[in-house]
């Protein structure tokens, strides 16, 4: 504990149009994020994490109906700014993001130094040489060899195009970097390295993640706290001690049930039935048509609203509160 | 024990590299001389990283692939050059099921086409006898109420249940043999396991044999009697899952095993031993053991004998010299 | 994914273009059907290429309605067409067929020819009598002539026929008979004397102006009537057509071309021809094209390297200069030019074919369905075609326009099916009579738009189709 807040989100939405019907992919969400600590943002594909980092870095599609809410960094509501002032002082400046298949979208005919070098010059409008030079200091710092700068990304392995795209979001020195599932089409040793790395630079430089992952064992890795999202919503979020060992929603118990364990004997179970349409979410608590410990007449009809369990342990559902259970 | 269903001995898988227009440059070797059997009721898992030849290997078995030497056995038959009459009428007997349910379904197909497809092929019944196979097919994967499910375009299926649509199609012809590549890993982890489960129960019911080709050793743990680790186009080690678990042999089936996380929030205070480089290009792979350029056991016979793949243990296999 | 016929129409309909498109081909296809009815086959060779068939007809006449925009209007070319006769018979037994034709006369010009013709006339006894009278809007008459059909030759027996296979031909401007009664005609009405000669050089001038003086210098307007009068001795005796034409210096909805030619009529007729030519070729070249892609893609091997290196050298092959070699040696027939545009046509989609195959082989349902032993034609025709085609079919439109283009262009350079009239042609035989230098325009223009018209209705529809072969250009 002890360090200050860096992120604060309140009541966050993003919601898309899509064939004349409204995507609720983010929900109303909010959670805190303390300097140097990362948060997991875990949940199944399809909930909303990926949306939430694209309203933290506000890289809206053009089929946008709904954003708003509030997003203090450092203490200012940085949804207040308007885009141009966005773009210079917030965007990859404070706060970065290293994309799912970011590797994969590398521009094959540029060499890999002047594509790391590219927000030092676009966002924050260094000279080419200038960005250079912090560039191959950057790739350096990822673990890569001297001379990587010079070449182009089909010469590169898998992790080390991971580890270039890391490089480009490290580059402009911001506080808090996004990490939208930065591993997952990498292999298992490939992605304990990075894994490795990515802890490394957050001590030594002292960077706060976000990072967004479907597999908990996994976020365990890096996370100091836990946001589990369902269906848009943040459904529990605390530290990860209490959330992984004393898990409080019934989602985030049968999600941990459900990952095969290689060092302890328990067969993973699953949960039955799917996550719903977001177009048209199930009344009541989103998770109510799965939940075996559904209260009916409250749990399908009426909306949780977010208890404080203690210790910064929070849990939206039913049977924690609300005279339920 | 029961004779195997499926048995490979020494195969090997190269595929061509051509440089210009005719001239054969050398060859990738994804499978190089791998011999495993596959018993009756048995999960055999093949774990190893992407592109050791795990997925060429569970093809060449089917012969999708053609092998380049080596031999397979289908139930004690020899089935390396059958002839395509005579395989066809094997494929009955065999299946695949595929990593990407997205992909593995022609998207113009109803689910009812995609599982009668086979049916159709080997002149199976009439059409209102396949008619009602595709319907047990559909409930037996618990795509329930079949004939609403059966209408249904691929796109208007989620990731899960297009797999159950894949597995209904590899089952609906009764199959003795079948290769799951992968059959999870583009699957969210509340559906995984319960694929995995559905897998397992047809498996039960119907006495089938899994080649179950994975990443995910841990997977493999709770779903296979019997681990395979692949890697660098061959197999370094064998054993019963718990056996190999518990005490793995291989430097590598170590290093895979310490790179997988469980979730537990200790782990964010402590940097994972990691083997560092890459697996080597298998059109020029490391002499002798192809791992030692990574191996941080390698010694100087390393570098030049290839181990031999001998039994350590009662069922315990093992490529590696230090078990010499 | 499409998942269904009536999603990729409604997606190929939604756009403007397609439906601009597809109006336009539904035009093509009237005007070619309407051709083919109207037009006997083998017009082209009989009357379309055959001078004889024009004679009377303007040479180099522009539209009628260039008078819209000229100050004096300029005699329309006429052909004054047989009605019912009037018929009196007299006791002797003579009947008498009174022919009337009329002509609203309102030009600011003389007619440049008058000529009168007759088919088929038969006689069992005595010859028919024939003439020719004028009663002018003034009211004055003028007997132009009177002639006796030609006597029955020796040991000839009845019925005798007389200009069945030849029609009879009075022009005036070389009938020293007519020059003479308009001579006489003056000489009673106007008390002026013109010998027949001073006539003859321009008799029309005489017989339709009225003189301020003894100068005819304009035409006299109004309505004028023939009368053609056949004066037979046999019941059984009968006349055929009679035509009067007036040459008139502009003609029809389009002018005429050279040698008297309803451009009008040419361009009509290039419908059919250009249709034909443009959508056989296409349809064939993707048959053939697709069909080796497919098959080399997805076998492979030899077939696979021959195909690909035979459509490689015809694909870089000289196209143009082969070709009219080729015609050259083979003879300007339409099936000459359809065949060697086929030849020189499916390398183009033979490569691109394959290479989506070889792309789709690689698809997982693909290894799939090859797993649970389905063969090899059955992937090609039950997962793989129903994938390209969509492109396909875009690819065949998409062809249509060139091989229009390729055809007018060969007919340009004179290697058009002569049998045959296409607007290529007429595009050549304009330019090569220098009709870009005479300023006759509407010999150029009527079929150079055509050709740009139909090739633009086919871009038009093979852009509506974009989207339906490619999801990404999608819109809504």
């Amino acid at each position: 504990m002890g360090e200050p807040q860096v992120l604060t989100v309140r009541k966050l939405f993003l919601h898309y149009r899509s064939g004349g019907s409204i995507v609720r992919a983010v929900d109303g969400i909010s959670f805190e994020l303390r300097g140097k600590h990362a948060i997991a943002l875990v949940g199944e594909s399809g909930c909303g994490k990926s949306s939430t980092a694209i309203a933290l870095m506000r890289l809206l599609p053009p089929n946008t109906a709904r954003y708003e809410g509030e997003v203090y960094i450092n203490g200012m509501d940085v949804m207040k700014l308007p885009e141009e002032e966005f773009r210079r002082r917030i965007r990859w400046r404070t706060i970065s993001i290293v994309f799912q298949g970011a590797m994969n979208a590398l521009n094959p005919v540029l060499k890999v130094g002047f594509q790391v070098a590219e927000p030092l010059i676009h966002n924050l409008g260094l000279k080419k040489k200038d960005a250079l030079a912090i560039a191959e200091e950057a790739l350096e710092e990822v673990g890569l060899p001297k001379g990587v700068s010079e070449r182009y990304p089909h010469e590169l392995s898998g992790g080390m195009k991971q580890r270039v795209c890391i490089a480009m979001a490290l580059v402009t020195k911001p506080k808090i970097v996004i990490l939208d599932e930065p591993t997952s089409a990498l292999d298992i040793i490939t992605q304990a390295n990075i894994i490795n790395l990515l802890k490394q630079l957050k001590q030594e430089r002292g960077l706060s993640y976000i990072f967004i992952t479907h597999d908990l064992a996994l976020s365990s890795e890096l996370a100091d706290s836990v946001a589990v999202m369902y269906a848009g919503k943040i459904v529990e979020r605390g530290p990860a001690d209490d959330v992984y060992l004393s898990p409080a929603h019934p989602y985030m118990r049968l999600l941990l049930n459900s990952i095969p364990r290689l060092r302890q004997d328990i067969p993973p179970s699953f949960i039955p039935g799917a996550p719903p349409d977001l177009r048209d979410p199930p009344s009541g608590c989103r998770f109510h048509p799965r939940c075996p410990y559904i209260i009916r007449g409250k749990c399908d009809v009426e909306e949780p609203p977010e208890f404080d369990i203690g210790g910064g342990h929070y849990v939206t559902c039913w049977l924690h509160g609300g005279g339920g259970a | 024990m029961s004779d195997p269903v499926i048995r490979a001995i020494n195969l090997k898988t190269y595929f061509p590299v051509r440089k210009g227009l005719f001239r054969i440059a050398g060859y990738v070797r994804a499978v190089d001389e791998v011999s495993l059997e596959i018993y009756p009721g048995e999960t055999l898992a093949l774990v190893g990283e992407s592109g050791c030849g795990k997925t060429t290997l569970g093809k060449t078995l089917l012969r999708i692939v053609e092998p380049t030497a080596g031999k397979i056995f289908f139930k004690g038959q020899e089935i390396t050059n059958t002839d395509y009459n005579e395989m066809k009428k094997l494929r009955r007997r065999m299946a695949m099921i595929f990593q990407d349910p997205y992909a593995s379904i022609d998207p113009s197909y109803s689910v009812f086409k995609v599982i009668e497809e086979p049916l159709e092929i080997h002149g199976i019944g009439t059409r209102e006898e396949r008619a009602e196979l595709v319907m047990k097919a559909l409930e037996e994967v618990r795509l329930i109420p079949p004939e609403e499910f059966a209408r249904k375009y691929p796109h208007m299926l989620s990731g899960g249940q297009r797999q159950r649509v894949a597995i209904a199609r590899a089952l609906v012809l009764r199959p003795d043999f079948i290769v799951a590549d992968e059959p999870v890993s583009m699957l969210d982890a509340s559906v995984r396991v319960e694929i995995l489960l559905l897998l397992r129960e047809l498996q039960k019911k119907h006495n089938l044999s899994y080649l179950y080709i994975t990443h995910d050793i841990a997977t493999s743990k709770y779903f296979s009697e019997r681990i395979a680790v692949m890697y660098a186009g061959k197999i370094i080690e064998l054993g019963p899952s718990s056996m190999l678990l518990k005490n793995p042999l291989h430097p590598y089936t170590r290093a895979l095993i310490d790179a997988i996380p469980d979730p537990d929030p200790s782990n964010r205070f402590r940097i994972r031993e990691v083997i560092k480089g890459e697996p080597p290009d298998l059109s020029n792979p490391p002499t002798g053991c192809r791992f030692h350029p990574r191996c941080p056991y390698a010694m100087d016979i390393c570098k030049q004998v290839i181990p031999e793949f001998k039994e350590y243990q009662p069922g315990h296999l093992v490529a590696c010299h230090l078990y010499d | 994914m499409i998942s269904s016929k009536r999603e990729m129409l409604r997606i190929f309909f939604s756009s403007s273009v397609s439906k601009l498109g597809v109006a336009l081909l539904i035009i093509l296809l009237a005007f070619s059907i309407y051709a083919l009815v109207a037009f006997p086959p083998d017009y082209g060779k009989l009357v379309w290429n055959n001078p004889k068939a024009w004679e009377n007809y303007p040479k180099s006449a522009p539209p009628s309605w260039v008078n819209f925009f000229t100050q004096s209007k300029l005699f329309e070319h006429k052909i004054l067409e047989t009605h019912e006769p009037v018929v009196f018979k007299a006791p002797d037994g003579t009947i008498k067929k009174l022919y009337y034709f009329d002509l609203d006369y309102d030009a600011g010009e003389f007619p440049k020819f008058f000529s009168m013709l007759m088919k088929d006339v038969r006689y069992w006894k005595s010859p028919p009598i024939i003439t020719l009278k004028l009663m002018r809007p003034d009211g004055k008459t003028v007997e132009l002539t009177s002639f006796i059909v030609s006597s029955p030759r020796e040991g000839e027996k009845p019925p005798y026929s007389r200009y069945e296979k030849e029609p009879f031909i009075l022009k005036i401007d070389s009938d020293v008979n007519v020059w003479r009664s308009v001579s006489s005609f003056l000489k009673e009405s106007y008390g002026l004397s013109f010998s027949p000669s001073e006539i003859g050089k321009d008799p029309e001038r005489f017989i339709f102006g009225s003189p301020i003086g003894s100068n005819f210098s304009s035409p006299l307007k109004g309505k004028y009537r023939f009368e053609v009068s056949v004066t037979t001795y046999d019941e059984r005796d009968s006349v055929g057509d009679i035509l009067l034409i007036l040459g008139g210096s502009v003609y029809g909805l389009l002018g005429t071309d050279v040698i008297g030619r309803d451009i009008a009529i040419g361009v009509l007729l290039g419908f059919p021809t250009s249709l034909f030519i443009g959508i056989i070729t296409s349809v064939i070249v993707t048959l053939i094209g697709c069909l080796l892609g497919i098959i080399g893609g997805y076998f492979g091997g030899k077939i696979d390297e021959v195909t690909q290196r035979v459509s490689d050298i015809v694909y870089n092959l000289p196209l143009l200069p082969l070709t009219i070699f080729l015609i050259f040696l083979m003879g300007s027939s339409i099936w000459n030019i359809v065949l060697l545009l086929i030849v020189f046509g499916w390398p183009g989609l033979t490569i691109v074919t394959r290479s989506i195959v070889l792309q789709l082989r690689e698809a997982q349902y693909i290894e799939a369905a090859k797993s649970f032993g389905s063969s090899p034609w059955r992937i090609i025709f039950r997962h793989m075609l129903p994938q390209v085609m969509p492109f396909i079919v875009a690819q065949m439109i998409f062809y249509v326009p060139t091989f229009i283009l390729l055809e007018a262009a060969l007919s340009f350079l004179g290697l058009g099916d002569p049998s045959l009239p296409t607007w290529g042609q007429m595009l050549e035989l304009g330019f090569r009579n220098g009709a870009i230098y005479l300023g006759l325009w509407w010999w150029i223009i009527p079929p150079g738009v055509m050709i740009v018209l139909t090739a633009f209705t086919f871009v038009l529809i093979a852009l509506g189709m974009e989207p339906v072969v490619n999801p990404r250009l999608r819109t809504g």
